[in-house]
C-alpha cells in the first residue's frame, strides 16, 4: 500500500517535474544538430546585454535583501522581547509574503507610489506645487522598495522566533561586565542571531533573485530587467527558447550555491548554546518608537493594498483627473464587451486552485509520511529523496513553465488548452508547502500516542484515521490554504502557459495593467483581495496565532 | 497464567537483551534497574513495539511473540502520559473500547467507572490541556484499564511528577491493583517506589536479569554485587573464605589478613573469593577498640548531618565503609571529626556473602 502511493506520487513529480525541467536543460544543452554542447550557454554568457541582466539581477537582490532585512530588524525585537497591543496584528503581517500575491502589490505600489499616485497627489496638495515630488516607479529604487515590503515580514518572523528563546540574563550578563545597550547588542545577541540572520538573508535573497512580477512591471523596461523576466521575454515574445532555457539552467545553478551557502554558513554560526525556553517579555520600553515603527509598517504595507481599492471605485470625470465614487469599472469588467474574459479568469482561477490544493494536498502528506516515518527504512535514501521531492522549491517557476511550453507540443492541443497543465505546474510549485506543513506536525506527534492507540486494538490504519489525521487536520488545511493561495497569485509560470481560454486573475490583472487600464486592474485586484483576505482569515484561524505551521518551518 | 518471557533476546547497536521472566497472575512486578538497562526495552517487546530476535512470549496462555501490537490485549500507561490531545478525558478513555466496537452504553458506563477508580468523577468532558500533571496520570491510568486488558504495563509512570504526588499516586495505583487483581509489569529507576509497590521485584542490569524475589529478599539477600549496590546505601568489602561451618558460621579473611564472621550460608567452601555486604545502618562506629567481633580499624574520612540520621565514611586500610547512626547521636560519636582514628563493626547476623566473580 506505501508503496503504491509513494510510487504514484513519484511517477506523478517524475512526469511533471523532472521531465519538463529535463526539457529545459535539454534546451539549454543540445545545439541545433541535437549534439551536447555548452555553445548555448556560451553565447548567452558572452553576451553583455545578458551579463548586465545577471548582474542586476544580484544587484536587486542584494540590495533588496539588505533593506528587507533591516527594515524586520525592529519588528523581530518588538515580536521577540516586547508584550504590546496589537502583536497579533503584526504578527498576521508575517503571512502576506506567501498569501499576498505579487501582482497586488506591483498593482498597490503603482496605484499609491506612481507619479499620479495617491502620496504624490497628495504630497502636492500639502507641498502646494504640480510636480510629482516622489519619482520611484520604473527604476531600482521601486523594485528595492517592493522587495523590502513583500519580504521584510519574512525576516521579522524568522528573526523574533530564534530571539525570543534568548535569554535576557546574557544580556543582563553583559551589562553587568560593562557593555552599554549598543556593545551588548552588537557582542551578545546578534552574534547569536546570526543563524537566523543567514536563513532569513537566504531566503529572502532566492524570492527577490527569482522574482518576477514586481521587475516585471515596476522595472519597466530593459534596463531594470532581471533573469526571470528576460527569461520569460525570450520564451515568450522572441520566440528563443535555447537562450531562455540556458538562463534558466544558469539562473537554477546560481540558486543552487546560494542555497548550499546557506545551509553551510547557517551551520557553522549555530552555537550548541542552551537556550531558555521559557522566553521573558517586557512591557514597552520606549512605546513612541516602536509604535511608530507599528503604524509606519502597518500604513506602508496596508496603504497600497488599500489605494487599490479605492481605485476601483473611482472614476476620472474630467480631464485634470478629479475623480467621483462609481461602479463603473465593476459594471464594464462583468457585463461590459470584455465581461465574458473576467468572469472566465475568475472562474479559471478559482478552478486551477482548488484543484492544485486538491492535488498537493495527498502528495504532501504521503511523502510527509514517507519522510518521518522512515518508509523505505534508510536514513541515507530518504534525505536523499527528501531533497529531490523538495526541489520544486528551489527551481523558479518561470523555468518550470518554460519546461511545460517546451512539453506541450507532445501533448494534444487540446489536452495543453484545458488548463491542465497549468493545473499541475500549480500542483508542484505547492506541495513542498503542504510537505513543509505537515512534516513539522507530524514529527511532534510522540511515538508513544502511536503505542498508546495500538495497545489499545488501533490497527495501523484506525491509528492514522482516530489519531493521526486530527493532529494533522489543521497542518493540511494551512497547507491546503497556503497551496491555494499560491495557486491564486501565481504569474510566472502561468503566464507562460496561459491560452485564451486559461487566463488567471492574475495574468489577467497584468494585461490590464498593460493596456494602462488601472481603473480595471484595481477592480479585478479588489476581487482578488477579497478572495486573498478569506484565506488570511482561515490561515490566521487555524495556526498563525499559535506561530507554528509557517511553511519555511 | 500471567506473562512468561522465555529466553527472549533482541541485538541493538551497542547493547543487547537477554532475558528469562515470569510475572505471576495478579502480582505487580517490578522492573528494577539504572537508565539503560533494558527495563523500559523489555516493557516494549511485551507491548510489541519492538520485536525480539528469538525467544517466546507467553500472556495468560496465548502465544503473542509475533502478535501485532494491536492485538496483544495490553494497557500501557506512558512516561508522558500520551494522552491523545484532540479528545477530551472521556474520549481517551473510550477510545480502547471503541476499537473493540464496545456499545455506547457499555462506553458510558465504563467511562463512568474508571473515572470513579481513578477518583477524577465528573472530568469526562474537560480537554486534557485543562489538567494537572498527576490528573493527566489518572486519566493514562483510567484510559489503559478501561478495555480490562489482560496485563497492565507501566513505563516509569510517575517520574514526571513532583515527590509528594508521587507517593500518593503509586499507593492510588497499588491500590487499584490489588482491588482489580490485574497482572501488571511497573518498570521504575526508583528504589523506593519498587520495594513499596511490588510483589515482586527484578533488578535488571545490561539487559539481563541480576536478580528476581521479593523485595524484602533482595534488599536482604543480593544476589549480585550490583544488586547490592544498586538498591539502598550499602558496605561490599572484598574477601576470602577460610573456613566454613554449618553450626558456627563462615569465616572470611581480609586483604589485611582481618577475620570476619558471617553466620551460615550454603554453597560456599574454603577459598571461595566472596564481597562481605552489610547495610550502612548495621555497622557501628567508636572512637576506642572494643572487645567486639569484625572491628576494623581506621580514620574516619567524612561525617555527613542528614536530619533523621549521621552518615559516617571511614578509610580502612584502602577500604571505605559507610555507617550511618540515627539521631540522637551519643555524646562520643558528637564529638567525632574527620581524620580522627575510630574502629568500625558490625555483627556477625548482620552480614551476608555475595559470590565474588573474578571478572570483577
Amino acid at each position: 500500500m506505501r508503496f503504491l502511493l509513494l510510487f504514484s506520487v513519484s511517477t506523478f513529480i517524475l512526469l511533471f517535474f523532472y521531465i519538463p525541467v529535463f526539457g529545459v536543460l535539454k534546451g539549454a544543452f543540445l545545439d541545433k544538430s541535437g549534439s551536447f554542447s555548452f555553445g548555448t550557454i556560451r553565447d548567452v554568457l558572452t553576451t553583455p546585454y545578458n551579463r548586465r541582466v545577471i548582474l542586476f539581477t544580484f544587484e536587486q537582490a542584494v540590495l533588496s535583501t539588505f533593506f528587507a532585512v533591516l527594515l524586520g530588524f525592529p519588528g523581530a525585537y518588538l515580536l521577540a522581547k516586547v508584550n504590546f497591543p496589537g502583536k497579533s496584528a503584526v504578527k498576521a503581517v508575517s503571512m502576506i509574503p506567501f498569501v499576498l500575491p505579487s501582482i497586488l502589490v506591483v498593482l498597490g505600489f503603482v496605484i499609491f507610489f506612481g507619479n499620479n499616485g495617491y502620496l504624490n497627489r497628495a504630497a502636492m496638495i500639502i507641498l502646494g506645487t504640480d510636480k510629482p515630488p516622489f519619482r520611484i516607479l520604473y527604476s531600482l529604487k521601486a523594485i528595492i522598495l517592493a522587495h523590502s515590503f513583500y519580504n521584510f515580514p519574512i525576516a521579522m518572523r524568522i528573526l523574533s522566533s530564534l530571539w525570543e528563546k534568548m535569554s535576557s540574563n546574557q544580556q543582563n550578563a553583559a551589562f553587568s561586565l560593562g557593555a552599554d545597550r549598543g556593545t551588548a547588542f552588537f557582542t551578545i545577541t546578534l552574534p547569536q542571531l546570526m543563524p537566523a540572520l543567514i536563513s532569513a538573508a537566504g531566503i529572502i535573497f532566492l524570492f527577490c533573485f527569482s522574482s518576477f512580477a514586481v521587475i516585471l512591471v515596476l522595472g519597466g523596461g530593459p534596463a531594470y530587467t532581471t533573469m526571470e523576466v528576460e527569461i520569460y521575454r525570450l520564451a515568450k515574445v522572441s520566440l528563443n527558447i535555447g537562450a531562455a532555457s540556458s538562463l534558466a539552467v544558469i539562473g537554477i545553478v546560481f540558486s543552487l550555491i546560494f542555497m548550499f551557502l546557506t545551509i553551510h554558513l547557517q551551520k557553522k554560526t549555530s552555537e550548541a548554546e542552551e537556550m531558555t525556553t521559557t522566553p521573558s517579555q517586557k512591557g514597552i520600553e520606549r512605546p513612541g518608537i516602536f509604535t511608530a515603527y507599528a503604524v509606519l509598517i502597518l500604513f506602508l504595507v496596508a496603504a497600497p493594498i488599500l489605494s487599490v481599492i479605492v481605485k476601483s471605485f473611482q472614476m476620472p470625470v474630467t480631464r485634470a483627473g478629479s475623480e467621483i465614487l462609481s461602479l463603473h469599472w465593476y459594471q464594464k469588467l462583468f457585463l461590459g464587451g470584455s465581461g465574458a474574459g473576467v468572469a472566465a479568469a475568475i472562474r479559471n482561477s478559482i478552478v486551477f486552485a482548488l484543484s492544485s490544493g486538491v492535488i498537493a494536498i495527498p502528495i504532501g502528506t504521503i511523502l510527509s509520511y514517507f519522510s518521518v516515518k522512515n518508509w523505505i527504512g534508510n536514513r541515507t535514501i530518504t534525505s536523499i529523496l527528501d531533497a529531490l521531492f523538495m526541489l520544486p522549491m528551489i527551481v523558479s517557476s518561470v523555468m518550470l513553465g518554460l519546461g511545460y511550453m517546451i512539453l506541450r507540443n507532445s501533448f494534444s492541443d487540446r489536452f495543453s488548452d484545458s488548463g491542465i497543465l497549468i493545473i499541475f505546474a500549480h500542483s508542484i510549485l505547492a506541495y513542498p508547502f503542504v510537505i513543509r506543513s505537515v512534516t513539522g506536525v507530524l514529527r511532534k506527534i510522540k511515538p508513544s500516542l502511536i503505542h498508546a492507540a495500538s495497545s489499545m486494538g488501533a490497527s495501523p490504519s484506525a491509528v492514522f484515521l482516530t489519531i493521526e489525521l486530527p493532529l494533522i487536520k489543521n497542518a493540511l488545511l494551512t497547507g491546503a490554504a497556503f497551496a491555494f493561495a499560491l495557486s491564486m497569485g501565481e504569474l510566472n509560470a502561468t503566464i507562460l502557459l496561459a491560452g485564451r481560454g486559461t487566463t488567471t486573475i492574475p495574468v489577467a490583472i497584468y494585461r490590464l495593467i498593460g493596456s494602462y487600464n488601472f481603473y480595471g486592474a484595481c477592480a479585478l485586484g479588489t476581487v482578488l483581495i477579497i478572495i486573498t483576505v478569506i484565506i488570511f482569515i482561515l490561515l490566521d484561524r487555524i495556526s498563525l496565532r499559535k506561530g507554528r505551521n509557517l511553511p519555511w518551518g | 497464567m500471567g506473562l512468561i518471557l522465555t529466553k527472549v533476546s533482541k541485538v541493538f547497536k551497542e547493547f543487547n537483551v537477554q532475558l528469562n521472566l515470569e510475572v505471576k497472575d495478579g502480582e505487580l512486578t517490578t522492573l528494577l534497574g539504572p537508565s539503560g538497562c533494558g527495563k523500559t526495552t523489555t516493557l516494549q517487546i511485551i507491548s510489541g513495539i519492538i520485536k525480539p530476535d528469538s525467544g517466546s512470549i507467553i500472556l495468560n496462555g496465548n502465544e503473542i511473540t509475533g502478535a501485532d501490537p494491536w492485538k496483544r490485549d495490553i494497557g500501557i500507561v506512558f512516561q508522558d502520559y500520551a494522552l491523545f490531545p484532540h479528545l477530551n478525558v472521556a474520549g481517551n478513555i473510550s477510545y480502547g473500547l471503541k476499537r473493540k466496537r464496545a456499545g455506547k452504553e457499555k462506553i458510558t458506563e465504563a467511562v463512568r467507572n474508571y473515572l470513579k477508580l481513578v477518583h477524577l468523577e465528573g472530568y469526562g468532558d474537560r480537554t486534557i490541556d485543562s489538567l494537572s500533571g498527576g490528573e493527566k496520570q489518572r486519566v493514562a491510568l483510567a484510559r489503559a484499564l478501561a478495555p480490562e486488558p489482560g496485563i497492565l504495563l507501566l513505563d516509569e509512570p510517575l517520574s514526571a511528577l513532583d515527590a509528594s504526588l508521587r507517593k500518593s499516586l503509586r499507593r492510588e495505583i497499588r491500590r487499584i491493583q490489588q482491588q482489580l487483581k490485574l497482572t501488571t509489569v511497573y518498570v521504575t529507576h526508583d528504589q523506593e517506589e519498587a520495594l513499596t509497590i511490588s510483589d515482586s521485584l527484578v533488578i535488571m542490569n545490561q539487559g539481563r536479569v541480576e536478580q528476581h524475589g521479593t523485595p524484602p529478599d533482595i534488599f536482604n539477600k543480593p544476589a549480585t554485587k550490583f544488586a547490592a549496590e544498586f538498591l539502598g546505601h550499602s558496605n561490599l568489602i572484598e574477601g576470602e573464605v577460610t573456613a566454613v561451618e554449618e553450626n558456627s558460621g563462615i569465616k572470611a579473611r581480609l586483604k589485611d589478613n582481618t577475620e570476619i564472621n558471617a553466620p551460615y550460608f550454603p554453597g560456599f567452601k574454603a577459598g571461595d573469593p566472596v564481597w562481605i555486604f552489610f547495610r550502612s545502618g548495621r555497622s557501628e562506629l567508636c572512637s576506642h577498640r572494643e572487645d567486639t567481633e569484625n572491628t576494623l580499624p581506621g580514620r574516619l574520612l567524612l561525617k555527613e548531618y542528614y536530619g533523621t540520621h549521621t552518615l559516617f565514611e571511614v578509610d580502612t586500610n584502602g577500604t571505605i565503609i559507610k555507617a550511618e547512626s540515627r539521631h540522637p547521636l551519643s555524646p562520643e560519636k558528637k564529638e567525632l571529626t574527620p581524620g580522627q582514628e575510630v574502629f568500625v563493626s558490625v555483627r556477625r547476623e548482620y552480614c551476608y556473602l555475595i559470590e565474588r566473580l573474578s571478572r570483577i
